[in-house]
């Protein structure tokens, strides 16, 4: 890429190259333009503007109050709207310190960016590393523009379609980083949940499971470990700064209930179905060799926990005419009232 | 050109910028599509940023940028050679991204993988983000077969025919999501591209014979349900009680009406589908459209019934 040949460079530039730069002004000498583009007096776009302020701050290491970023940009006779522009850049992520002057100064704030904060820090990944990368970022899909936008950043090339297993692993809400950050940080969070319950969380950590993604931590209101759904949070998640301790032996995985374990509680109520010999196998699957009682001809009969008695009847009836409940009586009379309902409606 | 906010123009040009200086020279084309951007919006968004500079704002202190009508090229870095830090979203991401290949890749990736990772800012913080994947034994041999475009005979069973057909496939591409395992694959038995769940297929013989790659069909870029162009979609009104439905499948669209009802369009995979999730989802779903449908509830829960009796 860097080699190129110096004489064609310059015969090309000398022939066609234009340097783009005042409005619809430009001539086609590069001299001319460049001189046309001395002229910084008041951008009137947005985006010129913050990008000349995040330039100004990112100078050197010296503080500017506005007025020498005035003086230097001529783009802020109106104090409001730098704090506008100074907003947007925060907003963006973009970390602005900020000091207040004493002396015959005091009271004026003074303002620079530390480079060093607001850029990527160097990576040096080695090929074999840069390569795995690029594959991992070939092979997960995840609905959202941050895998893409962190590629570039790392500069690495796009890699071609993968041939080994790809993954669609949803990352697009925006609370997941904002939990993730809090998890990592170890701070508390507060957030509304499904049913309007407010819950405050000691997140210890994030999994994703079955398509959905959770949060895992301390419930300081039910006093126990609980896991949230990430799409079931309504509205924002705050953070605050209270700060916690994660147990050492945590393991998130046994902490989220699976879909089978959901059935269930600690009671222990158990039902027996009849399950065809076909669909027996991604039964046991499901809730292990174990619950099978007994092996008939062309069909099984396996126990399984029953005491949710909603996730069990959407389990059943998912089996559809492959699968009876026998027994406990109440049960098998659940199922028989919900499909006669239905077969009666229209 | 799209209107766009200020702020996301210069967070594009702050990556723009940086890749620019790194390369020196690119085909617009080439830029414009990376940064999926139209050309026009490309080389007004560089122009702009010529307008910028250091002070004392001489031209030695402004971004150059030149184009001809073929090329972009930047000459002496000055400003913005760096990209920002990754945002906290795009660092998840990332994270994420690495924990879900992790599962999948093969040993010498992994590693590799692992210490690319580890290098990535913030690498240190230690609260587990953990991707657990579903595992499947015939994953290996189905990922062999589908990089040497070998034929493979599965039987395929179907939970809602209850029945399972013996077909000849060319496994093509394995992709997870969620709970199951799927194969984009060539179907011999239809003759025509099909989508197998692996935990589905009972037997997977390998044959040792192979299908020429020039007659496979071509998959879209990125895996997921191909929905035929003429697949049904199903219009619902669900309930509170099953909201679930719209969480648990891709929809084509939902609404929130009056009294806490969702209504949500489904691509329908085949009938007996519709018929297993409408017959689980109860009195909570309610189809409204087509018609033909109106009554499957019904007669599923029929079919059901018939076995207590």
């Amino acid at each position: 890429m860097a080699a190129k040949k110096t004489a064609k460079k310059t015969t090309a530039k000398k022939a066609a190259a234009k340097k783009v730069a005042p409005k619809k002004a430009a001539t086609k000498k590069p001299a001319a333009k460049k001189a046309a583009t001395k002229r910084v007096d008041k951008p009137k776009d947005q985006a010129e503007r913050l990008l000349n302020l995040l330039a100004v701050l990112t100078h050197d290491s010296n503080y500017r109050t506005l007025e020498d970023i005035h003086f230097a940009t001529n783009m802020y006779h109106d104090r409001s709207l730098f704090e506008r522009d100074k907003a947007v850049l925060r907003e963006m992520g973009i970390p602005i310190d900020a000091i207040v002057l004493g002396g015959d100064q005091a009271g004026v704030s003074s303002y620079r960016i530390d480079r060093r904060e607001m850029q990527l820090a160097n990576i040096n990944f080695t090929n074999d590393e840069e390569r795995a990368l690029q594959l991992a970022l070939a092979a997960v899909h995840v609905d959202s523009a941050w895998a893409e936008r962190a590629r570039l950043k790392l500069n690495l090339a796009e890699a071609d379609m993968p041939s080994g297993p790809q993954v669609h692993l949803p990352v697009n809400s925006e609370l997941l980083p904002k939990l993730a950050a809090a998890a990592a940080k170890t701070v508390r969070v507060e957030f509304d949940y499904a049913g309007g319950t407010r819950r405050s969380l000691n997140p210890y950590g994030l999994l994703s499971r079955g398509g959905y993604w959770y949060v895992v931590g301390h419930d300081l209101g039910r006093k126990a470990i609980r896991s949230f759904r990430i799409d079931r949070i309504t509205g924002a998640v705050k953070t605050t700064t209270d700060s916690f301790e994660r147990p050492e032996d945590f393991d998130i995985e046994a902490a989220v209930a699976t879909d089978a374990e959901m059935l269930g509680d600690a009671h222990g109520a158990v039902a027996r179905v009849l399950v065809s010999a076909k669909l027996a196998p991604s039964v046991m699957r499901d809730f292990g060799e174990d619950c099978v009682v007994e092996r008939l001809d062309d069909a099984v009969i396996v126990a399984v926990p029953c005491a949710n008695r909603p996730a069990f009847r959407s389990w059943v009836l998912g089996l559809v005419a492959g699968a009876e409940v026998l027994s406990p009586p109440e049960v098998r009379r659940d199922i028989v009232d919900w499909l006669d309902s239905l077969a009666g409606a229209r | 050109m799209k209107r766009r906010k200020a702020s996301e123009r210069v967070q594009g040009l702050l990556v723009m910028l940086p890749w620019l200086f790194e390369r020196k020279r690119v085909r617009i084309d080439e830029m414009a599509r990376t940064f999926g951007l139209d050309r026009d919006t490309l080389v007004a968004d560089l122009t702009m940023s010529t307008f910028c500079g250091t002070p004392p704002y001489s031209p030695l202190e402004l971004i150059e940028i030149y184009f001809d009508d073929e090329y972009v090229w930047i000459e002496i870095p000055r400003i913005f050679t760096r990209p920002l830090r990754l945002t906290v979203e795009e660092a998840f991401t990332l994270k994420a991204i690495g924990e879900a290949a992790l599962a999948v890749a093969g040993d010498s990736t992994s590693s590799a993988l692992a210490s690319a990772l580890a290098k990535l800012p913030d690498a240190a913080d230690d609260a587990p983000v953990v991707v657990r994947q579903p595992d499947d034994p015939k994953l290996a041999g189905l990922g062999d077969s589908a990089a040497s475009h070998e034929i493979v005979t599965i039987e395929y069973f179907s939970p809602i025919s209850e029945k399972s057909t013996r077909r000849d496939i060319v496994p093509m591409r394995l992709w997870v999501d969620g709970d199951h395992w799927y194969c984009d694959s060539f179907d011999y038995l239809s003759g025509e591209r099909r989508q197998f769940r692996l935990d589905r297929m009972e037997k997977m013989e390998r044959t040792g014979r192979f299908a020429d790659p020039s007659g496979l069909p071509t998959l879209p870029d990125e895996p997921g349900f191909n929905w035929s162009a003429d697949a049904d979609v199903v219009v619902l009104h669900l309930k509170p009680g099953a909201h679930w439905v719209a969480e648990r499948y891709p929809t084509r669209g939902t609404k929130k009406l009056q009294s806490g009802v969702l209504e949500v369009k489904l691509h329908v995979a085949n009938e007996d589908w519709l018929g297993r999730l409408l017959v689980r989802a109860g009195r909570d779903a309610k189809v409204v459209a087509p018609a033909k449908y109106a009554n499957l509830a019904a007669t599923t829960a029929r079919r059901i019934r018939a076995r207590y009796a």
